[in-house]
């Protein structure tokens, strides 16, 4: 990704800047963290028994779940995450992903961003429904009934599933927008035009950033593709301008919960 | 990057791409298969398992097309019907086996080859002059929904129909005047109907494992699942089926061809409060029934005055009778209430124990308050 053109740069941003060009980032762990990344996805999203483990029948769910339940599926959910960020430390280390995934420099965040980040979310999600609605049926496939479906039918299923989604927001978001932020930094990169970098950054959220949002029990991988890849674009946006993961994370969470609450509403 | 770093970085990738080939080829990017509550495994590990000895061998034997074989020992079964005053009048030998229960020929929704699934669950009913209607999905998620084609007369499978995708089927309806079948579906996770006449339904090859493919498919917008379907007098009755809160359901009228407008499936003609837990409907032209339930616990069989329109949720029933659990999907036909269930779907006998694997049907005569005092329907 490009900075943005034309700003004028500070003290700190140059200092920043020369930091960053110090920083090395030794290939074999960023390797391994990307390979291990892409595994769990794969474990996570294949009819292997680990997989199986984690979906659990919602049926029997609401009629029989036990705490033990819940915190068995949470608990998955945040195994899942804490791999995750197992991955990056080891790659990047503590410190330097710090470094990559929330600038210091930049923590006052404007709130224009922020607004006309939800903003493009909620316009990237209708458009989005709007494009699985056209898509013939077997293309999309009719899906089981899994426990999220049963968000909107009471407000503690709501409160659990919520905060279940911002775990696996919160991977998805990691796996996706760290090798975007590493991307940046390569020097084959910074070789590229910057119409180039756009293009191949539109590219990559569009795709990988699709397929790594979506899960065989909610669509499949085209559907997943077009139902989560103009959303990523968003996130890549607003990450771009913020360098804060923690907020683009928990800005896209809360902007899909309430349009998910919006469309069971209408 | 040093020599020794490329060397790790190519060592990487290959065992990446070794064990990405490995999970895709060996598990597949598919619908993983939905499992006991965690908690309930862990006693089964324990050796408190709650699994039955009614269910009969034959059950489980692998066969490879689509079978119509009684999953429970018939003793263990009467003693189930027994339980409930409704059902403890019924002849068991006398109401014809659900098929597909032990064995249903079916066509793999993600690796598109014919398969065969071994743990059906009924959902919805429909019976015409001529035929009853099952609806049914993969309790596995593997396989195609179907629907088992079933000879009124002898009780005896004619075909099974397979449908796109795996929708959960909860209901059937048959439009008696325009012969044509409506099943409640869903795409995108929005309640869909869809329609398929009974010509396309005969004319569609025995065996065969191609989806059927369907003459109508309309979206309800108002309905987050339809849950269940009725056909009554030019009508489609449309329901959702809530777990905790008062469903709601939907009057469609269809033209006079029975077909459902795009306007009219936006706005429907009436709107019902109904019970919660309700998994099927069926309507008279004096009452109106309702199945509920929900779990290992007994279902009820609800009877109301069919007043037209209303709260269902706040009137008191003429009656309500319990019967065995997992009731799903309800039809009248010619003074009887024909009932499917689930709770012989290999998923469930294995939980519950006992259940019910056959079409029951209930005479209207035999249900209190079901027919007015002059007898009508």
């Amino acid at each position: 990704m490009s900075d943005s053109k034309g700003a004028t740069p500070t003290d700190a941003a140059s200092k920043q800047a020369k930091r960053e060009k110090d920083i090395r980032y030794p290939a074999s762990r960023i390797a391994t963290m990307v390979c291990g990344w892409w595994l769990l996805y794969l474990l996570a999203n294949t009819n292997n028994p680990l997989a199986q483990m984690a979906n659990i029948d919602p049926t029997l769910f609401v009629v029989d779940a036990e705490p033990f339940d819940y915190f068995f599926y949470i608990g998955s959910r945040a195994l899942f995450l804490i791999a995750c960020i197992a991955l990056l430390w080891h790659g990047l280390g503590r410190d330097k992903s710090r470094q990559l995934l929330q600038n210091p420099q930049d923590s006052s965040q404007k709130m224009h961003h922020i607004i006309f980040f939800v903003c493009q979310l909620f316009v990237a999600k209708l458009i989005e429904k709007a494009a699985i609605l056209l898509l013939p049926s077997n293309l999309l496939w009719d899906l089981p009934y899994v426990l999220e479906d049963l968000q909107y039918d009471s407000v503690s299923m709501g409160i659990f599933i919520s905060a279940t989604k911002l775990l696996a927001t919160c991977a998805q978001q990691i796996m996706i927008l760290t090798p975007l932020a590493l991307a940046a930094r390569l020097p084959i990169t910074k070789k590229l035009g910057s119409q180039q970098r756009v293009a191949a950054a539109i590219a990559y959220l569009f795709i990988v950033g699709g397929v790594l949002c979506s899960s065989p029990t909610t669509t499949t991988l085209l559907g997943g593709i077009l139902s989560n890849g103009l959303s990523e674009l968003a996130c890549g946006w607003y990450f771009w301008r913020s360098h804060n993961l923690k907020l683009t994370v928990l800005l896209s969470w809360c902007a899909s919960e309430a349009f998910g609450f919006f469309i069971a509403m209408i | 990057m040093g020599k020794r770093d490329a060397n790790g970085v190519c060592v990487i990738c290959v065992v990446t791409v070794f064990l990405s080939f490995f999970l895709l080829i060996q598990f597949r990017w598919e619908f993983p298969k939905l499992q006991d509550l965690p908690s309930a495994e862990f006693r089964q590990l324990f050796g408190q398992s709650s699994s039955s000895d009614a269910i009969r061998r034959s059950a489980q034997e692998d066969n490879t097309s689509t079978t119509q074989t009684r999953i429970f020992y018939n003793y263990n079964e009467k003693e189930l019907l027994a339980r409930y005053q409704l059902s403890s009048t019924l002849d068991l030998d006398s109401l014809a086996v659900i098929p597909g229960l032990a064995s249903t020929l079916s066509f793999n929704s993600w690796g598109g080859t014919p398969t065969v699934s071994h743990a059906m669950v009924s959902q919805g009913i429909a019976v015409s002059d001529a035929w009853i209607f099952i609806s049914a999905y993969d309790g596995n998620y593997v396989a195609n929904s179907v629907i088992y084609m079933i000879s009124r007369s002898d009780g005896k499978l004619q075909k099974t129909i397979i449908l796109q995708g795996q929708p959960h089927v909860g209901g059937l309806a048959y439009d008696n005047r325009n012969d044509r079948l409506w099943i409640a579906t869903r795409k995108d996770k929005k309640a869909q109907l869809v329609g398929i006449s009974l010509r396309k339904l005969k004319s569609y090859p025995n065996g065969s494992t191609n989806p059927i493919t369907y003459d109508f498919e309309v979206s309800l917008p108002k309905l987050k699942r339809a849950s269940f379907i009725e056909y009554y007098g030019g009508s489609l009755y449309v329901g959702f089926f809530d777990t905790a809160s008062n469903g709601v359901m939907y009057r469609f009228k269809l033209t006079s061809l029975g077909r459902l407008t795009e306007q009219e499936a936006q706005h429907p003609t009436s709107r019902y409060v109904i019970l919660p837990q309700v998994q099927g409907v069926a309507i008279t032209s004096d009452r109106i029934f309702f199945s509920q339930s929900y779990g290992g616990g007994a279902s009820v069989l609800y009877v109301f005055e069919n007043k037209g329109g209303g709260d269902y949720a706040a009137k008191d029933p003429l009656a309500k009778t319990q019967v065995p659990a997992m009731m799903e999907d309800i039809t009248v036909y010619d003074g009887i209430l024909y009932a499917a269930y689930e709770s012989a779907a290999a998923n469930y006998r294995e939980k519950y124990g006992v259940g019910i694997d056959r079409i029951v049907t209930y005479p209207l005569e035999s249900i209190p308050a079901a027919l007015t005092q002059e007898g009508g329907q």
